[in-house]
């Protein structure tokens, strides 16, 4: 079959332009997003999950630090820019220390120092967030829903993610759960 | 192949609307930096493409950027005036193209068609491939309770040219399967997902794909079916797999690492999402494939596996268009 082509002047608008600019973390299409392109938290938003935060209950202890890191790009994965939340904690259990990832570091997406969870992925009355990360203590994929009760008070719901292990190419999670799947948060 | 020019008048698209089996727009590499008055300029400051990090210009070779056109074949009312192309610059489609030129691959309805009806040789009872899919559909935890975790089915390629399964199954994780396929080529293979799972392919679904192919376990004639207790079925064919594998290396290079698996779940959620519909699952992953070039084609399937259609985006209407595969 021979084939003809032809340039639709309509389609033109659609070009991928790769000129930088910047789209409200609130209101994008990241089907539309190009080289150099911005989401950005014009209204800081995400400034209220932002802090420290803690959860105890006799002597277990659970703390999360969530961050926010303006204009990055996840280590030079990605080909836009973003303003997007990180995090870690720190879990002691009958009052032994599980884990302590709260002073994170950004050393490239092989630190093993790294954070535990990221994203910027807002419902749609803002107020809450699903981050991205893992249960660490039994290694797995995990969805995390943040959601603001109040200014000091937030409620943290972690859910499993898709996992598929093919001939040992992802670590088989462990049974149950390592660190606290529904918790409700003070700020500290 | 031939360009013959551009249509200044929009013809193009109102032709294309009627023309559902070609794609609407194809991404080509072209000299210059973006585009501005339906030209290719060489030299706008404003224009990142082909500077180091934008992934966008992969190869980032200076001075070329990359746009969508309209393609139509000559049977769907073409006529366009040879010569009148956008600006000074003619398209190059060889190395820059990243789905490998446009020729088109064997048509995937036809492996969906051709690998439903295989026998299944060492099934109990004898089955077909379709059979099969029935059997997860009856087997998701929804349906029998017996059944916690999500299944799945490998199906090799035996020294006859025949179909035996393999079959896997995860009783005591969420969300989770485990698998270890022998060497060889297995050109099925599909798998659950549970109620409160994602509705479509996750990207450790397409993960396991590229790593089937590195292993020499699928190919591009493999079909790869998802059965969810969200009442949703699908398949996956790879249309072309230089593109596949080329987007696959680079977009999976570090995904042994969590913090890298991180980064891009958290990308791939802004179209695929646990929280979303059906709909707009269906339609973010193949805006997925389309802004990825993947080279892979989504299908979905009605409840009794009788009817496939294709997803496919369309840039005019923003909305999936379904074209179901001939009987």
């Amino acid at each position: 079959m021979k084939n003809i082509f032809l340039l639709s002047s309509f389609l033109f608008s659609f070009i991928l332009m790769n000129c930088q600019t910047t789209y409200p973390l609130t209101n994008y299409n990241i089907n539309i997003l190009h080289s150099g392109n911005y989401i950005k938290d014009t209204t800081g938003i995400l400034d209220k999950f932002v802090g420290t935060w803690k959860y105890t209950n006799g002597n277990d202890e659970f703390t999360l630090r969530i961050i926010k890191k303006e204009h990055d790009n996840s280590f030079g994965l990605n080909d836009y820019y973003q303003d997007v939340l990180y995090g870690g904690y720190k879990y002691i259990k009958n009052g032994s220390l599980l884990i302590d990832r709260l002073n994170f570091t950004f050393n490239g997406y092989a630190d093993p120092n790294c954070p535990l969870m990221q994203g910027s992925n807002l419902s749609n009355n803002h107020n809450m967030i699903t981050l991205v990360g893992n249960d660490r203590i039994v290694r797995k994929p995990v969805y995390i829903d943040l959601q603001i009760i109040n200014p000091t008070t937030m409620e943290w719901k972690m859910t499993p993610r898709e996992n598929i292990n093919f001939n040992g190419t992802s670590p088989t999670p462990g049974a149950g759960w390592g660190i606290p799947t529904t918790v409700t948060l003070t700020k500290q | 192949m031939e360009y013959l020019g551009q249509l200044r008048d929009g013809s193009a698209t109102q032709k294309a609307m009627y023309c559902p089996q070609v794609p609407f727009q194809q991404y080509v590499w072209v000299p210059g930096v973006c585009s501005s008055n339906q030209q290719h300029e060489t030299g706008d400051p404003g224009c990142l493409c082909g500077t180091p990090g934008h992934m966008d210009c992969t190869p980032a070779d200076s001075g070329f950027y990359i746009i969508q056109y309209v393609m139509l074949p000559a049977e769907c009312g073409g006529g366009a005036s040879p010569g009148n192309g956008p600006g000074p610059s003619p398209i190059y489609t060889g190395p820059y193209n990243p789905g490998g030129g446009f020729g088109s691959a064997a048509n995937p309805c036809s492996k969906i068609k051709n690998s439903l009806v295989r026998n299944v040789v060492n099934s109990t009872p004898p089955t077909t491939v379709k059979g099969k899919l029935q059997y997860l559909k009856n087997n998701l935890p929804s349906v029998n309770p017996q059944v916690t975790g999500e299944i799945s089915y490998a199906m090799f390629q035996n020294s006859n040219n025949a179909l035996e399964e393999e079959y896997f199954a995860e009783t005591t994780q969420e969300h989770n399967i485990e698998l270890t396929l022998q060497v060889g080529l297995y050109p099925v293979y599909m798998h659950t997902h549970k109620v409160n799972g994602l509705t479509i392919f996750s990207l450790a679904d397409i993960f396991a794909i590229k790593y089937g192919i590195d292993n020499g376990n699928f190919n591009e004639n493999t079909v790869f079916y998802l059965v969810t207790d969200n009442g949703t079925q699908y398949a996956l064919t790879i249309t072309d797999l230089n593109s596949f594998t080329a987007w696959a290396d680079t977009y999976f290079f570090g995904w042994e690492f969590d913090n890298f698996k991180e980064a891009k779940e958290d990308e791939y959620k802004k179209n695929v999402d646990i929280k979303n519909t059906i709909e707009q699952n269906e339609s973010g992953l193949v805006n997925f494939f389309e802004n990825k070039f993947v080279g892979i084609q989504l299908f979905k399937a009605s409840s009794d596996f009788n009817t496939w259609q294709k997803l496919s985006y369309n840039p005019f209407t923003q909305k999936i268009t379904k074209t179901n595969c001939p009987n």
